[in-house]
């Protein structure tokens, strides 16, 4: 990201740009809000907020662990009889 | 180490997941008492089957009070007894082995399934608290009649019971 930013400069000549690269540079919160030239955004690390994809990968392990329970519990423990020796 | 809060919330619901696993495991072995196949059953050599006292005549033997115990030989392709007759209530030992190849002996839809492996003696508790029937299949391929290899388990009221 920053690589890509700091080269800016050297293919335009706008003004603004330049201005932007360089609070960029400065500080991170600053380039979070600025947005650049190629839509990227950065965001400082607690700020991300992956929520959909953190809600699928629960929901996965969710059922992962309802259907361990099925399976112990009905399917394993559920038929007896059973070896008790 | 900065850790995202995301990552910290998905490691403790791993290591939980994780915890869930043993502790059921463990809850099956000491809370509802299932076992597993060990080698407790000891060793007979296959040709010492014949004159072996428990094995030279495969049956049904009344311990004392509940207990009972069955001797059993698997061969190709039969299991010698083929039906086993025990009363409801009992607590039934299997001791299993076999004449010839690898076998197994499993009552079929239920966890009572084990190896019988030549050489080895295959010992297993059971409890039987219901009349049921159970067939019992030999789920180790052992040749060409494997398929037809199979036996029952009965467990009859205890009034109907006519074994040893």
């Amino acid at each position: 990201m920053d690589g890509e930013e700091e080269s800016e400069p050297d293919e335009g000549d706008d003004a603004e740009a330049d201005a932007e690269v360089a609070d960029a540079t400065e500080a991170d919160a600053e380039a979070a809000d600025a947005g650049g030239d190629d839509g990227l955004r950065e965001i400082p690390h607690d700020e991300f907020e992956p929520t959909g994809t953190f809600a699928i990968a629960f929901l996965y392990l969710g059922l992962l662990a309802a259907l361990w329970l099925f399976v112990y519990f009905v399917e394993f423990l559920g038929r007896g009889p059973t070896v008790v020796g | 180490m900065d850790i995202q809060k995301h990552e910290k919330l998905w490691l403790v619901a791993g290591v939980a997941f994780i915890v869930l696993l043993i502790a059921t495991v463990v809850y099956g072995t000491v809370g509802a008492g299932v076992s597993m196949v060990d080698d407790s059953g000891g060793t007979i050599a296959p040709d010492e089957i014949p004159d072996d006292d428990r094995f030279g005549e495969p049956r049904v033997e009344h311990v004392e009070g509940d207990e009972y115990e069955v001797y059993v030989v698997s061969r190709m392709f039969i299991f010698q007894p083929g039906t086993v007759e025990v009363p409801e209530g009992s607590t039934v030992t299997f001791y299993i082995t076999s004449a010839d190849v690898i076998h197994g002996y499993q009552l079929v839809g239920t966890n009572v399934n084990t190896m019988v492996i030549p050489g080895q003696i295959a010992e297993i508790t059971v409890e039987f608290d219901e009349p049921a029937e159970y067939g019992v299949v030999c789920n180790e391929y052992c040749g060409s009649g494997h398929h037809d290899m199979e036996g029952m388990v009965e467990v009859v009221p205890e009034d109907e019971w006519e074994g040893a």
